[in-house]
């Protein structure tokens, strides 16, 4: 069990796990302000916390310096303090999709941030907003720069399943634990949280899953090593086959939705005791 | 080329400017005007006027049917007050709904902005715990009932345990039920007698 189920799971629900606990979606439209109150800032919880002390920048100046020992310590401050965000495979996406309202769909900030690529209109975008949080999104113009357009659920699993083909990983987010606020798209370098999980190890959790290969059923085509984005799947040269290192493996099952032949499943992770607590 | 970039600089950065200024908040005289009719200490007092002279089964019926007729003027007054002062929170809704033509919006969100600022309008808290919201089921909790205090002080604890004041927000739900066209089960699964704190639900059809 991953951490963010120990905190904020519900044993009676979908084994604990903590996205699968619709109390988790749950959020207040309105509050009255007492005289005087401020902004909790880190106080409001994991997602915001993330953002006080050391950051990316630091560990990409340690690495700069050669400085192994400084990098190791920011980097286990940073694990430290915990990532509130864990990859989830499409067969759990659709039941995450039921649990919450509204949901819109919006323009990516990371892509924005890599690539200079404005999503200005629902063609375009590829992240996903969920709660309440979105019915106030003209409060920031700038982010929300192309918009938001409100789905239904129905709606909301058809373009998460158009994302899955075109191979984005699916990563929740914690916007002020333990409420889920964000539903990303994510692909590696743009996405901000996947590519801190791959180049600096302190993005968010892996998965409650590993994808294994079933030989009998693979024929070698490859689709899989191009669709993971984690470096865990190659084509093994020896045997004409996929491959997957199931420490690297974060579960997002894109190698598993893209293969034609069905020759990928995703296990739980528990069930396989190497890895079953391997979370980063 | 260093010269395009400060000529540049120099231009206004082209920022989204709202038609309106926007309040997403509920509208503080709203809450006020909603607070001087239905605050717990005028309607416990009412309440203790509806059943002077009454006791036992007399008093607790007496009080089950004040309580009713208390909770549909409450319910009434919120829509109506709701209506009157939208913030652009809802009107995103209402907006989207008009929009798309499409439904999914109302449930649980319109009846979610009635029940925060009904509560809001009449309770301590500054937030409403909202346990659930999706669109299959709406449920808030009510901790430390300022209604059910009130009760306890001016009727006594024993008269305030019968809990003859559930039927007070459960008719405001009917109410509201009513009012948006909206098909749920509404549920208490919890009460202050006995829990410490008051759950509802609503469970869309």
């Amino acid at each position: 069990m991953c951490f963010l189920c120990e905190q904020f799971g519900d044993p009676k629900q979908d084994s604990g796990l903590w996205y699968l606990n619709s109390g988790n979606y749950a959020r207040n439209m309105y509050k009255l302000r007492a005289p005087g109150e401020g902004f909790k800032g880190a106080d409001a919880g994991l997602e915001t916390g993330a953002r006080s002390g050391p950051s990316i920048a630091d560990l990409i100046n340690a690495a700069e310096k050669d400085d192994y020992a400084e990098y190791t310590k920011i980097q286990k401050a940073m694990l430290a303090r915990g990532q509130g965000s864990q990859v989830v495979p499409l067969k759990d996406a659709d039941k995450v999709l039921e649990l919450s309202s509204p949901i819109g769909l919006i323009a990516c900030i990371c892509r924005k941030d890599a690539r200079a690529i404005d999503e200005r209109n629902e063609l375009e975008y590829t992240c996903m907003g969920m709660g309440v949080g979105m019915l106030k999104w003209e409060r920031w113009p700038e982010r929300y720069k192309g918009g938001v357009k409100f789905v239904n659920v129905d709606e909301a699993k058809e373009w998460n399943h158009e994302m899955d083909r075109r191979g984005f990983v699916h990563i929740l987010m914690l916007f002020g634990a333990p409420f889920i606020g964000g539903f990303c798209q994510c692909d590696y370098p743009d996405c901000g949280a996947l590519r801190n999980a791959v180049d600096f190890g302190v993005g968010p959790i892996k998965g409650h899953y590993v994808a294994v290969v079933n030989y009998e059923k693979c024929n070698g085509c490859g689709i899989c090593a191009q669709r993971c984005q984690w470096g865990a799947l190659k084509f093994e040269v020896t045997n004409e086959k996929a491959n997957i290192d199931l420490f690297k493996c974060y579960g997002c099952g894109l190698c598993e939705t893209g293969c034609p032949r069905g020759a990928i499943t995703l296990l739980d992770r528990s069930s396989v005791p190497a890895v079953a607590e391997v979370w980063r | 080329m260093a010269d395009y970039f400060v000529e540049l600089k120099k231009q206004p950065y082209p920022m989204f400017t709202a038609p309106k200024p926007y309040s997403f908040d509920l509208n503080e005289d709203m809450v006020q005007m909603l607070r001087v009719d239905f605050n717990p200490d005028k309607v416990s007092g009412a309440l203790v006027e509806a059943i002077k002279g009454k006791k036992g089964d007399e008093a607790k019926k007496a009080a089950e049917t004040f309580f009713k007729d208390m909770g549909v003027k409450w319910m009434r007054r919120t829509i109506q007050l709701s209506d009157e002062y939208p913030d652009r929170t809802i009107e995103m809704v209402m907006e989207t709904v008009d929009r798309t033509g499409k439904q999914f919006m109302l449930f649980p969100h319109l009846i979610q902005r009635y029940v925060e600022v009904a509560y809001l309008g009449t309770q301590d808290f500054l937030k409403v715990p909202i346990t659930l919201n999706n669109v299959e089921v709406l449920s808030y909790r009510i901790p430390k009932c300022a209604l059910y205090r009130k009760i306890g002080e001016k009727a006594g604890e024993d008269f305030a345990k019968q809990m003859t004041c559930k039927g007070y927000c459960l008719g405001a739900l009917a109410t509201m039920q009513k009012h948006t066209g909206v098909d749920v089960i509404i549920d208490q699964p919890a009460e202050t007698a006995k829990a410490g704190y008051c759950e509802f639900s609503m469970r869309k059809l």
